[in-house]
């Protein structure tokens, strides 16, 4: 779906879902003529699309509105760090301790542990 | 029965993590794997849940650093070797908030269902965030 929104005389088209693939693709030359109109629509309009622009009807890039890239700019963090935990939480390095080397490796006092299993206990009967 | 009980290279870097929370944690979380080791305690058994996935060959114990149970240690019986002896992986021990334990071991045994990794992920982030404010 498109609509027409004017810009000092001229037209551009904007895709109404804001991230839609482009149907209609301005000219470098355009682009620069229009791009304070441009500006001032993203500033005035908050739900205002991409605006693709290229050579020869090619989108070669894109003016987004700032509040449109901070958004996005979230997803893909959050893309970004999905994928570095699952790749850090998933990995079974293969690795096996045995419980006396874990606290021996933390300096624990086996002393310590053994107190606190009378205490587990303890409060397990409860 | 006897037991035999190891820690993952993730389970042992939990209770040094705990440790570094709350070193009562730390000494407890050790304190419980020896008493499950003994035989002094059993785990409850894990079911098969939509929102974590198959952890049915696992266990939870809670505890805590008082007697509040505010953390759970989720274990993995690997294998029983003609009723004498069980060998017994710790897999996860963590907070009990927002069921991240169980999201966490799943994770970990690769058993999370796909359309949860994000969720996972969020919560992930959130403990995270969460225990950096704490510290």
């Amino acid at each position: 779906m498109l609509y027409n929104r004017g810009f000092g005389g001229g037209i551009v088209l904007f895709m109404s879902t804001r991230l839609a693939l482009p149907t209609e693709v301005l000219g470098v030359a355009e682009v620069r003529r229009q791009l304070p109109a441009i500006a001032r629509n993203f500033r005035d309009h908050a739900d205002t699309g991409v605006v693709y622009f290229g050579s020869y009807n090619r989108p070669d890039a894109a003016i987004v509105p700032i509040e449109l890239l901070q958004l996005l700019a979230s997803f893909v963090e959050d893309a970004e760090i999905a994928e570095r935990v699952q790749a850090r939480t998933a990995v079974d390095t293969g690795g096996r301790h045995a419980p006396s080397d874990v606290a021996a490796s933390l300096g624990i006092d086996p002393a310590l542990i053994a107190a606190e299993k009378m205490a587990l206990l303890g409060e397990l009967e409860r | 029965m006897r037991r035999r009980i190891t820690l993952t290279d993730a389970a042992r870097t939990d209770i040094e993590r705990l440790g570094g929370d709350n070193a009562r944690l730390a000494v407890r979380a050790l304190a419980l794997i020896e008493l499950l080791e003994e035989g002094s305690i059993d785990g409850v058994p894990l079911r098969h849940l939509p929102s974590y996935g198959d952890l049915t060959d696992c266990c939870k114990v809670y505890f805590g650093a008082t007697g509040v149970p505010t953390h759970r240690l989720v274990y993995r019986i690997v294998d029983v070797d003609t009723a004498t002896i069980e060998i017994i992986e710790v897999v996860a021990v963590e907070q009990r908030d927002d069921a991240y334990v169980y999201l966490l071991a799943a994770n970990r045994l690769a058993r999370l269902p796909p359309e949860r990794r994000k969720s996972f992920s969020r919560t992930h982030q959130s403990v995270i965030a969460r225990r950096h404010r704490q510290r």
